[in-house]
């Protein structure tokens, strides 16, 4: 087979190995595994967010309220009912869609800051509504779940939920990246360049951004579902309204130009606001920090970066070659 | 019916967010964008000054001080950082700069929190106790002191922005940069000082209404949304503008808390929100244009 026609697959394949090495070494050490479960809940809703934000340029940020409605799907179902656990992946889904194209619809004139500020009040006030309507979510005190995520009749334990988590986070990352090469992704990212011109070559606008936005509030639920199920708890507190704002800073940190920026962008998250807390959160603030820092001096994200030095390198090393003939 | 007592609080709270999107209309009108950042300043001073009065025994004034050159230093450093190196006037790039914003008010709000501790503070008393009755209301000497500073700080305002040439200017380059800039207008020179102006009004909106109810680093969100949310319902053709806009938001919070309970504030801000956006986008007071 000639090298282009190997081309396709070297995505999967390259990232499948770093998946089956972060597996590895994530293992059953708890610790690690606390990692990989915030890694994957930022990373899905830094993917969620990628749909209709990187590409489509629509900043809606409701993340908070998409993943709380995929954990609350599984806390509720596990307490309240005798179902199987994996009806409430589904089920929050449908629920975090629906949303989605409710707040899209009532802000689909806003854009930039408006739509934002919007996004982020239905934020607060979701958020607002998780503490209030206690006897639909338990109030302050959330949903202690009383079993666990089973496939064919064996309960999941923590350590196959890290495997799945991971596995989940890379399929998406994956279907994301194709989604990007597809004819629905280069009609989302012209209407992000200019939306008049791709609604006057016939492709309706609205419906493209609302489905960019299913697509996002999805993923976002899915986000929810394995914070969920790893931790067996859910609470209003544990998703807070910040993670509207980490959720569109991912991105950015890691890379606009493709998915896995999005994956770097949320180790990078976890690392500085896990690992380096020290002092009082300041690991936030050194996150916070860092991303103003990125967007002012590498505007395409550390993928960017990267990709720019070894666009030099390769440059300097052409040059060199030419010289020697 | 709502009582006078609550009345006078939606006065109080809307000269809070008047002054908070006073200091976004500053800035929008000698550029043309909302600076996001404006909560973390305001939460900075209120900060800064609660921290200076209560934790280290300063007097409350010279609190509020340090407070109000905090956040003017804040705000200089996000023109002179952020602003400088990514606005690019003219284009429909906004939003980078909308991001980058709102990480400056994410970091100013950790700054915050890192530096002066993350639990509420006292704010500083700047007067005593007194009260007058008013009818079946009580008002405080706090919330006098409020309101006042409020109607010297927007006078002022007015007189800055119509009366001298740096207002003038202003409200030239908001209105059209690129002509602004052809025309040799000192377009840095005037961001800078409506910067400066957004840090005082924004220091001074955090560290004097501290007192009212204490100060915590987690709200500076919310007050960059409020002061958002007043200055879209006010309309930015006129100083009166934001104003108007705080004490609307104001009424509208406080009736939805008196009558549905303390829940419903986010609702009935989001509902507020959505409903403007799509009926008065322009806002209350706009610019009308004969042809």
């Amino acid at each position: 087979m000639s090298a282009t026609r190997l081309r396709p697959l070297a995505e999967p394949v390259i990232s499948g190995v770093l998946l089956i090495l972060a597996i590895t070494w994530v293992g059953t050490d708890g610790y690690r595994q606390d990692l990989a479960v915030l890694t994957v809940t930022y990373g899905l809703i830094g993917l969620g967010l990628y749909s209709h934000f990187i590409m489509g340029d629509s900043l809606s940020i409701a993340y908070n309220a998409y993943a709380a409605i995929g954990g609350y799907a599984l806390g509720l179902i596990a307490t309240r009912t005798g179902w199987p656990l994996l009806v409430s992946l589904p089920l929050g889904i449908v629920a975090a869609v629906l949303i989605s194209v409710l707040l899209g619809m009532a802000t689909r004139r806003l854009n930039g800051f408006y739509l934002a500020a919007v996004t982020l009040l239905f934020s607060e006030a979701f958020q607002a509504w998780l503490v209030d309507a206690d006897s639909v979510t338990g109030g302050a005190e959330g949903v202690i779940l009383t079993r666990s995520l089973s496939i064919f009749g064996t309960e999941l334990g923590r350590d196959q939920i890290v495997v799945i988590a991971l596995v989940l986070m890379w399929l998406v990352a994956l279907m994301l990246s194709r989604l990007r090469r597809s004819p629905f992704g280069v009609a989302l990212r012209a209407k992000g360049q200019a939306a008049v011109a791709v609604e006057a070559a016939g492709v309706p606008v609205t419906a493209l951004t609302l489905i960019s936005l299913s697509i996002g509030a999805a993923i976002g639920s899915l986000s929810g579902a394995v914070f969920t199920s790893a931790n067996l708890s859910i609470l209003p507190e544990s998703i807070p309204v910040s993670v509207a704002f980490l959720a569109v800073f991912i991105p950015f940190l890691g890379g606009r130009s493709s998915p896995w920026g999005v994956v770097i962008g949320a180790l990078l998250v976890t690392q500085l606001t896990f690992n380096l807390n020290f002092f009082q959160g300041s690991g936030t603030l050194l996150f916070a920090v860092a991303v103003v820092a990125v967007l002012i001096f590498a505007p395409e994200g550390l993928i960017g970066l990267a990709r720019d030095l070894t666009g030099r390198l390769v440059g300097a090393v052409n040059r060199g070659g030419r010289d020697e003939r | 019916m709502i009582p006078l007592q609550v009345i006078v609080s939606i006065i109080e709270t809307g000269c809070f967010f008047g002054l908070l999107a006073a200091a976004m209309f500053v800035v929008r009108e000698s550029s043309g964008f909302f600076n996001f950042a404006i909560g973390g300043y305001a939460v900075f001073a209120g900060l800064a000054s609660a921290y200076f009065t209560s934790v280290r025994g300063l007097p409350a004034a010279a609190g509020i001080v340090i407070g109000v050159l905090g956040a003017v230093a804040l705000a200089l450093l996000t023109e002179v950082l952020v602003v400088r190196p990514m606005w690019k006037p003219g284009t429909n790039e906004e939003l980078p700069m909308v991001i980058a914003l709102v990480a400056t008010l994410f970091a100013l709000e950790q700054i915050s929190g890192v530096l002066f501790g993350r639990a509420a503070l006292p704010g500083p008393q700047l007067v005593g106790d007194g009260s007058v009755r008013l009818g079946s209301a009580t008002v405080t000497a706090q919330a006098a002191l409020e309101v006042g500073l409020t109607a010297l700080a927007f006078g002022l305002l007015l007189l800055f922005i119509y009366r001298t040439r740096m207002g003038r200017g202003l409200r030239a380059i908001g209105e059209n940069t690129p002509a602004a800039i052809v025309l040799g207008l000192p377009v840095r020179a005037v961001r800078i000082a409506s910067f400066t102006l957004a840090g005082v009004l924004a220091g001074l909106a955090g560290s004097v209404f501290a007192a009212r109810s204490g100060i915590i680093f987690e709200s500076a969100m919310d007050y960059t949304l409020f002061a958002f949310l007043a200055l879209v319902i006010g309309g930015t053709a006129s100083v009166w503008g934001p104003l108007a806009g705080g004490l609307i938001l104001a009424a509208i919070q406080s009736a939805a808390i008196f009558y549905f309970g303390a829940a419903a504030l986010h609702y009935a801000t989001l509902a507020a929100a959505l409903l403007f956006f799509a009926f008065r986008p322009q806002g209350i007071f706009m610019k009308r244009v004969r042809v």
